[in-house]
């Protein structure tokens, strides 16, 4: 029988992995400050580093995780931002995160959840390409989900299909 | 083009869940694994008897062994598969190279926990591609498409490929369909048809005509067949009750009769030989095997259900009452009716399920009381229905007066002052659009309680605004601006509009594009989201010039003051 993961647990997980996930792929550009589940917005979150990002002032939401990063050659900060959801991510979700990253334009932007992407919209931005909902400032959100029973992100899962190379390298 | 084997059988995939994208040169194919993990039989760890959680004397639906009686807390399996990876593995090692044979490309495959699509390039395979929407008339989705007269025409070892090919996507081998019977429990497999009534009744009709693979019955996804009693009705409302009957259909069958289509998706082919063995064993009488009409005994008659005018219902059908599923067939124009329609007794057939020669002479008075009988066995199980649903409605009752205690009441509050909104905002948006389409129809209604896509079958609007059926998009208010097939949506709020709103808003704006978009609150936005929505018009943008309009609600003058975008 499959147990059922609370939203703490899946919380912790995640962090866990994005932890080891931006060491991994950022660890020799970026030098990691920051992996946490912000108590604030992050316009008011009390963390010396990241006042240095632009327009840090219109940030006026709070993501369930975050990531700060500062490159080490120039000391600029990125963020990646992360949301969590028991459920399958449905497109008031995906509208939610655009908002986000139109905002703050982060390093990475990604949706985990325990279900994955609704069907209807995965067929429309993996078959039909109709990518509009995840695009911003050329970059894309990313969607994972959590196989819980493998202990591991199912890869056929991650969308969009040309990040899956990326997250699982 | 040859119809071979190999393509009958990639047509069967798509008859049974296939989508044609036909400006993409591509075919995508769904594959639904609703549990995550599919067993075959269970049995005793005790006695090795077959257990079930059959209904009587068993509330908590606790597994039973049906040889020693005992509670099975855990039962055993033969075999366990975790379905998601099992489909993998087909498409891997089967699916993946049979379709780069024909197309020159491997399929893409995504998916999350309960679907798994593949989609097949054809842009190196025009002739292919042009031949497969030949052969479904230029239906593009599952949903619509009916066999191809190509495959009608066609040989017996095309036409098992072809229903291998729906099986593979569409057929469940599954133990939990068994019936009860004298020697013993009778697993049945079944193949799922979602809304599509004419495949469902061809199938019908090519299993049985064709390959002689008696059909055990179709569970129409019909209110007379999925809720007789109008339970469901009474239990989920009008809202869902009236809908839950029409998911889909399901064609049954005993498996030992479909040995020779089976499954080319190994886990799927390993279960239902499990299941044939089983019934092989039993050694089951053939005697159940009647071809309709069969007789309807008088506790068989159902109430008439509020459903059957549904426009979810095909023309054929609608308004129409059916106690037996092969009505249902008879209707859709199935062959076998083809014997009786015009024929002496045609209405005593359909009606009892008596065939002529069982019939001796009837006068018309005869004929006069059978169909009163009928309506007075109708009228009797009512009665008995009536007091089921009131029971019902005593217990949805104190349901909800428990529900409206504690801190669900300052919930309800924040939802009816919302709610408060839903009437003059979409009175507000007629008016709004009326001036600006003076000449065009356009109808504007309170949607807050449905998904849209529900909204438009029950309203007619689906063949308008086909497109977007299938999204869960649900705003509060939508406008429909029909002759231009465009939609108008407002989100309501109560208070202040925070950045969550324009967000969730925006999710819809991004795939239906509507011509115009609204988030209007009783309440000015937060301050946050003024000083962001000042610098950073962009936020709003979901379209080429297209950006959602942010306003407060003004009571006293019953208008909307827009404020965003400046």
């Amino acid at each position: 029988m499959e147990e059922k993961l609370t939203k703490i647990e899946f919380s912790n997980i995640i962090k866990n992995w994005l932890h080891k996930f931006l060491i991994n792929k950022y660890g020799k550009e970026y030098e990691i400050i920051y992996v946490d589940f912000p108590e604030r917005t992050l316009d008011l979150l009390n963390n010396h580093e990241i006042k240095k990002v632009r327009n840090i002032s219109f940030f006026t939401f709070k993501p369930d995780l975050i990531g700060i990063l500062k490159n080490k050659k120039n000391d600029n900060v990125e963020l990646v931002i992360v949301n969590r959801e028991l459920k399958s991510i449905g497109l008031r979700e995906l509208g939610e995160m655009q908002c986000y990253c139109r905002l703050s334009k982060p390093l990475l932007s990604i949706w985990f959840s325990l279900q994955g992407l609704a069907g209807p919209i995965d067929r429309l931005v993996n078959h039909n390409k109709k990518e509009e909902i995840l695009e911003y400032d050329n970059k894309k959100i990313i969607i994972l989900r959590w196989d819980d029973f493998k202990k591991q992100i199912d890869k056929f899962s991650i969308t969009p299909i040309e990040y899956r190379d990326f997250i699982l390298s | 083009m040859n119809l071979t084997k190999d393509i009958a059988y990639i047509i069967g995939l798509i008859a049974g869940r296939g989508y044609i994208i036909p400006n993409k040169n591509r075919i995508i194919i769904e594959i639904a694994h609703k549990n995550y993990v599919i067993k075959g039989i269970p049995r005793c760890s005790k006695c090795g008897g077959i257990t079930t959680k059959r209904k009587e004397n068993n509330p908590d639906k606790k597994e039973i062994c049906q040889d020693c009686k005992k509670i099975v807390e855990n039962p055993l399996y033969k075999q366990k598969f975790n379905q998601r990876d099992e489909i993998l593995k087909t498409i891997e090692s089967f699916l993946s190279l049979k379709i780069k044979e024909l197309t020159g490309f491997i399929p893409i495959v995504s998916g999350n926990k309960t679907i798994t699509y593949l989609s097949i390039d054809l842009s190196k395979n025009k002739k292919l591609f042009e031949f497969i929407i030949n052969l479904f008339k230029n239906k593009t989705s599952f949903d619509s498409f009916e066999i191809p007269d190509e495959i009608k025409d066609s040989n017996i070892e095309i036409k098992i490929e072809f229903i291998r090919g729906i099986s593979d996507v569409a057929g469940f081998p599954t133990w939990s369909g068994w019936l009860p019977r004298t020697e013993g429990l009778r697993a049945r497999i079944y193949l799922q048809i979602v809304r599509n009534w004419k495949l469902t009744a061809q199938l019908y009709d090519m299993l049985q005509d064709d390959l002689r693979i008696p059909v055990q019955t179709i569970d129409w996804g019909h209110p007379n067949i999925r809720d007789p009693d109008m339970i469901e009705y009474i239990e989920k409302g009008e809202e869902e009750g009236g809908v839950a009957w029409g998911r889909e259909h399901q064609i049954k069958i005993f498996p030992e009769y479909f040995k020779r289509i089976g499954f080319r998706f190994g886990y799927k082919q390993s279960i239902f030989k499990e299941l044939v063995e089983y019934n092989e064993k039993l050694n089951f009488k053939d005697n159940e095997l009647s071809y309709p009409p069969t007789r309807i005994s008088i506790d068989q008659y159902k109430i008439k259900h509020i459903g059957e005018n549904s426009n979810r219902l095909p023309i054929e059908l609608r308004g129409q009452h059916f106690d037996a599923y092969w009505q249902i067939c008879w209707k859709l124009g199935c062959s076998f009716a083809k014997k009786y329609i015009g024929k002496k007794y045609e209405e005593v057939v359909y009606l009892s399920g008596m065939k002529p020669e069982e019939i001796k002479e009837l006068s018309d008075e005869d004929i006069k009381n059978i169909k009163l009988n009928i309506e007075k066995a109708r009228q009797e199980k009512l009665e008995k229905d009536k007091i089921k649903w009131n029971k019902i409605k005593e217990k949805l009752k104190n349901k909800e007066n428990k529900k409206l205690s504690g801190s669900s009441k300052l919930y309800l509050y924040w939802l009816l002052k919302e709610r408060d909104l839903y009437e003059p905002l979409t009175k507000w948006l007629c008016n709004y659009l009326k001036k600006l389409y003076p000449k065009l129809e356009v109808l504007t209604y309170d949607t807050s309680k449905h998904y849209l896509s529900k909204f438009m079958t029950r309203n007619n609007l689906v063949d308008i605004y086909e497109t977007y059926a299938e999204y869960d998009i649900k705003p509060d208010i939508v406008g429909f601006i029909k002759d231009k097939k465009e939609f108008v949506f407002i989100e309501v709020k109560i208070g202040a509009i925070e950045l969550k709103n324009i967000g969730q808003l925006l999710g819809y704006c991004c795939i239906a594009k509507p011509k115009i978009a609204f988030v209007i609150s009783s309440g000015y936005p937060s301050r946050s989201l003024i000083k962001t929505l000042e610098f950073n018009k962009e936020l709003l943008k979901y379209d080429k010039d297209s950006y959602i309009k942010v306003g407060v609600w003004k009571e006293k003058e019953k208008n909307v003051e827009i404020l965003y975008p400046k």
